[in-house]
């Protein structure tokens, strides 16, 4: 699977779209990244800084900021909140322990200004896990039904098997054009 | 031969953060590249008719290949007349484009994103020292593939104890010039490549860079084929960072791709890193590519 391969045609004046992705650390972005444009997973270190992605996606320009989210890391977060049209938060759905953790650094995050206006994907990685937290459950214990005016949407995954990535990706992809779309 | 007008368009990769040039209408374009052009004649020139003019450019080129150019480019100003200074003195006043300007207190102003943006050929030196990398980046990781077949076409690693290069500033321009210019052997393969993949991996410093941006000018023979302009943005202190990017080329006809397979190394690129407004590395890159 290749997010590329089903937009080989782009033109060259495609828009750019700017996501953050972000979350606890060991949830799997960096794996998500790379998965999407299948890539070898099987030796992924803890990221010490940020990954940039920079593809076409659906006619986009699309550049997906991958930030380490290691508790050191996470104070520097701030600097790529600017011209964030998507942030995807990615959560380790078989990691119970820190799910407390998780509500509260994303619900720090979503208090910020900059970001206000960004749709938000949660992605529940590490479904093939056993004992891994449903989506269902992961959006209650998140309390995501409690937000309101944001534009969000929970999607499980696995960053091993590919599974869910592209559906996620393409509401968050679709939503943000929505929205662009409406006000040009 | 350095004023013939760009035939082929030119695909430029801009950034999020992506900000026109003061210079970017092809009108201005143009004429940027004829002060470029006119420079060097001026430099050589001395009042000479164009036909001798471009000869001497041409020479001047030759000697430049043998190591001699800085020598001889002395003599040549110093010998110049009147007329071809007021016109140096004019051109410069126009646009400060490749020549290093020095601050009161010896640091090097140098040029601005926006100034990089608006070259039309590759400078004729380094316009900051290595020492204008205040912020310890460091590269560390660079690989080229096809993104088709998943080949690898260039890949370097650095040794992770290696270290920056410490050079002293007033090093012999030759000497430097060898340091800082990567020259590349690509397959000729690699000119049909239709999806590329390049990955970046580098370092940072115990200071945290602000905006550091990346505006990378390619030329063949002088004539601008490429221009790429990314903007990273914030980078934590002492962190490791990545970028990936991938693209689609432009398809090359073979007549093409044939001229640059003869011409080895006349593909050039010039690489400015820039935190905010600052250049704090400048690197050149040559190319050849081989059947």
């Amino acid at each position: 699977m290749g997010l590329l391969t089903i937009t080989k045609k782009v033109k060259s004046s495609e828009k750019e779209l700017r996501l953050l992705m972000v979350g606890l650390d060991n949830a799997g972005k960096t794996t998500i990244v790379k998965r999407i444009n299948g890539e070898d997973v099987s030796t992924i270190s803890p990221t010490l800084g940020f990954n940039i992605k920079t593809m076409s996606f659906l006619g986009y320009r699309l550049n997906i900021w991958d930030v380490g989210g290691q508790k050191t890391l996470r104070s520097y977060w701030r600097n790529y909140y600017e011209a964030t049209d998507g942030l995807v938060w990615v959560v380790d759905s078989a990691d119970g322990r820190r799910m407390h953790d998780c509500k509260e650094e994303l619900h720090t995050l979503l208090s910020e200004e900059k970001l206000a206006g960004a749709s938000l994907l949660i992605l529940a990685n590490k479904q093939d896990i056993p004992g891994a937290l449903s989506k269902d459950e992961i959006a209650v214990v998140l309390g995501l039904e409690t937000m309101e005016k944001r534009h969000w949407h929970i999607e499980g995954c696995s960053a091993l098997t590919a599974e869910g990535l592209l559906q996620g990706f393409n509401w968050c992809i679709g939503d943000i054009a929505a929205r662009i779309f409406m006000f040009e | 031969m350095t004023s013939k007008k760009p035939s082929r368009p030119i695909r430029e990769e801009k950034s999020a953060a992506f900000r026109p040039p003061t210079g970017a209408s092809s009108r201005e374009a143009h004429s940027v590249h004829r002060i470029i052009a006119t420079e060097r004649v001026a430099h050589g020139g001395d009042g000479r008719t164009d036909a001798a003019s471009a000869r001497a450019v041409d020479e001047r080129r030759r000697w430049k290949r043998r190591g001699r150019a800085r020598g001889r480019r002395s003599d040549e100003r110093r010998e110049g007349s009147a007329a071809a200074a007021v016109r140096i003195d004019r051109i410069r006043s126009i646009q400060h484009l490749h020549r290093r300007r020095l601050a009161p207190r010896g640091r090097s102003l140098t040029m601005t994103p926006d100034e990089a943006l608006s070259l039309r050929a590759p400078t004729d030196g380094f316009l900051c020292p290595l020492s204008a990398n205040v912020y310890g980046i460091d590269f560390l990781e660079f690989e080229i593939k096809d993104y088709d077949s998943g080949e690898s076409v260039f890949h370097v690693k650095k040794d992770g104890d290696a270290g920056l290069p410490e050079l002293p500033d007033d090093i012999d321009p030759e000497v430097e010039r060898a340091i800082r210019t990567v020259r590349y052997t690509f397959p000729e393969k690699f000119l049909r490549f239709e999806t590329v993949r390049t990955a970046l991996v580098f370092g940072v410093g115990e200071t945290p860079v602000p905006d550091f941006r990346m505006i990378e000018r390619h030329y063949f023979r002088d004539e601008l084929v490429r221009s790429y302009d990314f903007n990273f943005g914030f980078c934590i202190p002492n962190s490791v960072n990545s970028w990936e990017a991938i693209y689609e080329v432009p398809g090359l006809e073979d007549e093409r791709i044939a001229e640059f397979v003869d011409h080895p190394f006349d593909m050039k690129s010039d690489s400015f890193y820039f935190v905010g407004d600052e250049l704090v590395m400048h690197n050149k890159a040559e190319y050849q590519y081989q059947g």
